[in-house]
């Protein structure tokens, strides 16, 4: 697998990044080499075989659904972007100042 | 103070606490000047005196009674991963160099719940994502056996705080060897538990179905009491395990210790297929020393067969990096973490925080994740690792037909020189070719150091087990430190 600029592209904007133009023929170069060594798994026979998604295969239990407060104090400590217990945001309407 | 620190454990501290021969104000005291000596080994980066000497007091004041928990006035140590109330969980990336953590983990809780004195918070790679500890926003952690070689990763600011003896025990997490890599590297011990074995609730996720936490000493005695603290089903992490859970330490102290030369009647299995490129002359050497100790010791050994596990850094590197661009999909500079100033609009906002808050390493796995998930690729790449992924589960569940357990190397080579492969990223992931194995099949490894390399550097074997039997795993290895106690308790600086 060739990973060309127009994939490199697509894949940084899904991946809400931005890369100059030579940081992004550099992952380009790099992915393919990490792909092309992937290759190799397209020769295992996997027919009829269950797809392994989670580490624990034991059927998840539920606790009870309860609102666990947080230290708002401490939240505002990190986050100079909220404004009467809101987060602000750039505009996102269009047209609208 | 009566005693030298580095050539300490656990037990004999708690022993010399309720001797009143030692306090744990002048324990932690010790710790914090040694942590201020090997301050260029870059391990730590948040150190928390005042908060540590402070709890350190209050337990001295308390005293020390045979009920209380066998931590009760430790020093210890975390990985910047885990959530810390009050106190900034990094996880060595702009992207969080600010953030305060609003919860504990439960490592975190359970620790404070035994008593621990938690000293600070280690270094590592960004989001756990490195096998050297060179990809820190904090600048790279170093070797103290050579601090021109990496110390290791991702949790390398782990392994050499006790190494260094700049903490007596440590917590990393292991998504593909981060706490055995690093163990291997500085000459010292690691567990990677069973997935679902210790919670994962208030680690900052990386890899959800890979990541387990695990504890790191210098000899056997104070991993499985660091494993014990730690370890058993948590409501709050659904995919820990309801398996019930049984002290490793009573056991050992029980059954195994003072008892290891009448200890033999286990099967070890030897992958040999998996030996046979690209491993180092010294660590072959090595691996057939250790082989020979446990021969000595009474094993028995097999040659068993792993076919599928040659393609387990393929599946790693897809599911892994899948994973890993979900989870980090998170961090959008809104509700917390890095917030770009120059932006035109909302997604502008997202795409710049991104990208400056990020690293290389996270952007390229968030690059590779956010590809093999994609539409029209999905099938061909994640689906398919998950499906080879089952296979290798299935050879680890066919090998325990045959053998109790397997052993080998944790790393190809001994640490590597600093720079040496960061600009490929593929030679980079090939370090990891003993350890990722076993997070994918979700079993349990136990890492320890062996003899020293030629160049001066530590080796280190693990021990694999079966799902949930942890206990043969420290049973093996406790033999191993008996018949070879050179190879234990090491300190690598004075």
């Amino acid at each position: 697998m060739i990973i060309d600029k127009k994939i490199v592209k697509k894949i940084l904007d899904l991946s809400a990044l931005e890369l100059t133009d030579k940081d992004a023929e550099i992952l380009a170069v790099q992915l393919s080499s990490i792909l092309q060594h992937m290759k190799v798994l397209e020769g295992v026979d996997t027919k009829n075989v269950n797809p392994m998604f989670f580490g624990c295969e034991e059927e998840a239990s539920t606790r009870e659904d309860k609102v666990e407060v947080f230290d708002a104090d401490l939240i505002k400590k990190e986050n100079p972007y909220i404004e009467k217990g809101n987060f602000s945001v750039p505009n996102i309407i269009v047209g609208e100042e | 103070m009566s005693f030298d620190i580095t050539k300490s454990s656990i037990p004999k501290i708690a022993v010399t606490l309720r001797e009143k021969k030692v306090s744990s104000k002048e324990l932690t005291e010790a710790y914090l000047k040694r942590i201020k000596t090997y301050s260029r080994l870059n391990s730590y980066i948040t150190v928390m005196e005042n908060e540590a000497l402070k709890q350190a007091e209050l337990f001295d004041k308390q005293g020390y009674k045979n009920s209380d928990s066998i931590l009760k006035g430790i020093p210890v140590s975390l990985k910047d991963i885990f959530m810390l109330k009050g106190f900034k969980t990094t996880c060595a990336s702009k992207m969080l160099s600010n953030h305060v953590s609003v919860y504990d983990a439960t490592v975190t809780e359970r620790l404070k719940n035994n008593g621990a004195v938690i000293l600070g918070k280690n270094n590592m790679d960004e989001f756990a994502m490195g096998s050297s500890n060179e990809h820190s926003f904090y600048g790279p952690v170093l070797n103290p056996w050579n601090e021109k070689m990496v110390s290791g990763g991702s949790s390398g600011g782990s392994a050499v705080a006790v190494s260094a003896g700049l903490s007596l025990i440590s917590y990393g997490t292991d998504t593909g060897g981060s706490v055995r890599l690093p163990a291997s590297y500085t000459g010292i011990c690691a567990l990677k538990p069973t997935y679902g074995r210790v919670s994962r609730y208030g680690v900052v996720a990386f890899s959800s179905s890979l990541d387990q936490p695990g504890p790191m000493a210098r000899n056997i005695e104070d991993l499985a009491i660091a494993y014990d603290a730690v370890a058993g089903r948590d409501v709050k992490d659904s995919t820990t395990s309801k398996t019930s859970f049984e002290s490793v330490y009573a056991y050992l102290e029980k059954n195994i210790f003072g008892k290891q030369d009448a200890y033999s009647g286990k099967c070890i299995g030897i992958p040999k297929d998996l030996l046979k490129e690209g491993v180092s002359p010294d660590v072959l050497k090595s691996f057939e020393e250790t082989v020979l100790e446990l021969k000595k010791a009474g094993f028995t050994f097999k040659d068993i067969k792993l076919p599928n596990a040659k393609y387990a850094l393929d599946v790693y590197y897809i599911i892994n990096p899948g994973e890993a661009s979900s989870n980090l999909a998170r961090y959008d500079g809104i509700r917390y973490g890095y917030r770009a100033s120059d932006f035109d609009d909302l997604k502008g906002l997202y795409k710049k925080s991104r990208t400056e808050g990020f690293g290389d390493e996270v952007k390229r796995r968030i690059a590779l994740g956010t590809f093999v998930l994609s539409a029209g690729y999905y099938d061909a790449y994640f689906a398919k690792a998950a499906k080879v992924r089952r296979l290798i589960r299935l050879d680890f569940e066919n090998a325990y037909k045959e053998c109790d357990l397997v052993l080998v190397p944790t790393a190809p080579t001994t640490a590597f020189k600093i720079g040496e492969k960061t600009s490929d990223p593929l030679t980079m992931y090939l370090s990891d070719i003993f350890t990722v194995p076993v997070n994918l099949a979700g079993i349990p490894s136990l890492a320890f150091p062996v003899s020293v390399s030629s160049d001066g550097l530590p080796v280190g074997m693990q021990l694999l087990g079966k799902h949930f039997d942890e206990k043969t795993l420290f049973e093996v290895a406790s033999v191993m430190q008996h018949k070879r106690p050179d190879w234990f308790n090491r300190v690598s600086v004075e």
